[in-house]
């Protein structure tokens, strides 16, 4: 099922009808908040898509069945701010419930950004003769949110998967695959293994031991562990394709812990994703002497 | 004339004690089934969180001679986005506990509106309070039904034996 079909069947019917109207491959997001018009995000921009605010009682229904009605059962999801339904992930601002200093549940959902997965558009065999396809090296790829790194990540997946590298992608937050029941959504190659759900400082080690891979996947290095898991696939012989945060390299070194990870030379390459108003360019950089 | 007035009465009052009994034990039975319910969620909940679909029919496939309210649970669960999860749980407490009192069906009802977002520990607190309450219940009617059951037979009895005086 097309996955923008899949985030309307999560709708009111009459945002539903609007969205219908709209070029559907330029949708990135459909952002919803309580007691504001409901809105698309078309490059960077809101548009909205209704003219009456939403209630309380919308965002609960589409919260209920997105969670099928248990928040419980999407905890560790929502930790980290979201939560997965059928290969979607769902952004979520709420008022967090803390029982003994650990967070428990939610209440009070304030706003909803479901993110709309895009087959990549475009070309990038530029960058692929620039990284190199038969001695691949660690890359970075950086950009803003919402540039399309994860788009990218997994086009170079697929199609250094498809040269032959053997790929094993760590998916924590299933957005890579976005695999619903065990099947892949977007292909990712035929040489490419997806473990979904778990955390990267977990998974990292799971993958090097148990599939043996060229290169190890993954999206947006962030946290603490995160940083943990690269230093320790580092000197495992296995290189690492990975997407971070931020506007360029200059800017990465202004944050202690990517330029650390910059200063000891994991990453060879860099990609970075500049937009402008219709489409998106994509900028190599060798980052080692 | 007279006589035809007291069999009818004696009669009337036998049929109105068999089901006055008949409809206390039931109730007593269904309070003990809503327990047995609340118990089989609570076992659920406690061991692994699940969407609530999924831990309907974890439910309804242990317990495959157990009252299908899970399944239909389960069922009304793809409902989900059009109906809120309280409706869907209110409208099965309804149809499958009517003899529970106003009291009782409110007290389960308004379990519905804390499940799906509380905490683990949070949703079996709210289904221990309503154990509290309905195990209080069947207790008092539990012992109550000695009485009844005795006063109900004796005055049956009574009946029956006018009845018979009256024939002879």
């Amino acid at each position: 099922m097309d996955k923008l079909k899949t985030a309307m069947s999560l709708l009111p019917p009459d945002i539903k009808e609007n969205i219908e109207g709209l070029k559907a491959e330029l949708i990135e997001e459909i952002r919803l908040r309580v007691g504001m018009k409901p809105t698309v995000l078309i490059m960077g921009r809101e548009k909205t898509v209704r003219e009456t605010k939403m209630l309380p009682h919308e965002i609960k229904l589409l919260m209920e069945k997105a969670s099928g009605a248990s928040v419980q059962a999407h905890l560790n999801e929502l930790r980290d701010g979201y939560i997965s339904y059928k290969g979607l992930r769902i952004g979520i601002c709420a008022s967090a419930i803390y029982e003994e200093g650990r967070l428990v549940s939610f209440q009070n959902i304030s706003s909803l950004n479901i993110r709309i997965p895009h087959r990549f558009q475009g070309s990038i065999s530029d960058i692929l003769d620039q990284i190199g396809y038969g001695k691949f090296e660690s890359t970075l790829i950086v950009s803003p949110p919402g540039y399309g790194k994860t788009s990218l990540l997994r086009e170079l997946v697929r199609q250094l998967s498809q040269k032959g590298l053997r790929i094993s992608v760590l998916d924590e937050r299933n957005e890579l695959a976005c695999m619903d029941r065990g099947i892949n959504y977007f292909d990712m190659g035929e040489h490419t293994d997806i473990l979904t759900g778990v955390k990267k400082s977990e998974g990292a080690m799971m993958l090097l031991r148990g599939m043996n891979p060229e290169i190890i996947a993954f999206d947006e290095i962030s946290k603490k562990e995160d940083f943990a898991a690269i230093y320790e696939l580092a000197g495992c012989g296995v290189e690492i394709l990975a997407t971070a945060h931020g506007q360029e390299l200059s800017s990465l070194r202004q944050r202690p812990s990517y330029r650390k990870l910059l200063d000891e030379n994991i990453f060879k390459n860099l990609i970075s994703i500049r937009r402008t108003d219709h489409r998106r360019e994509y900028f190599y950089q060798r980052i080692v002497p | 004339m007279k006589f035809v007035g007291l069999i009818f009465a004696a009669s009337s009052f036998i049929l109105f004690a068999a089901i006055k009994l008949r409809a206390y034990r039931d109730r007593i039975m269904t309070v003990q089934e809503v327990l047995d319910f609340l118990q089989r969620i609570k076992q659920e909940l406690s061991s692994m969180p699940a969407p609530m679909q999924d831990m309907f029919l974890n439910i309804a496939e242990k317990n495959p001679n157990g009252k299908n309210i899970f399944l239909k649970l389960a069922e009304d669960m793809n409902l989900l986005g059009e109906k809120c999860f309280y409706d869907i749980w209110k409208e099965n407490i309804i149809a499958f506990f009517p003899q529970l009192s106003t009291d009782e069906k409110h007290e389960i009802i308004s379990l519905g509106a804390g499940l799906g977002f509380s905490s683990t520990q949070m949703q079996i607190k709210l289904i221990e309070n309503c154990e509290e309450l309905l195990s209080e219940t069947v207790r008092e009617e539990k012992n109550a039904y000695p009485k009844i059951h005795k006063l109900y037979i004796g005055l049956s009895a009574a009946a029956a034996a006018a009845l018979i005086i009256v024939f002879i």
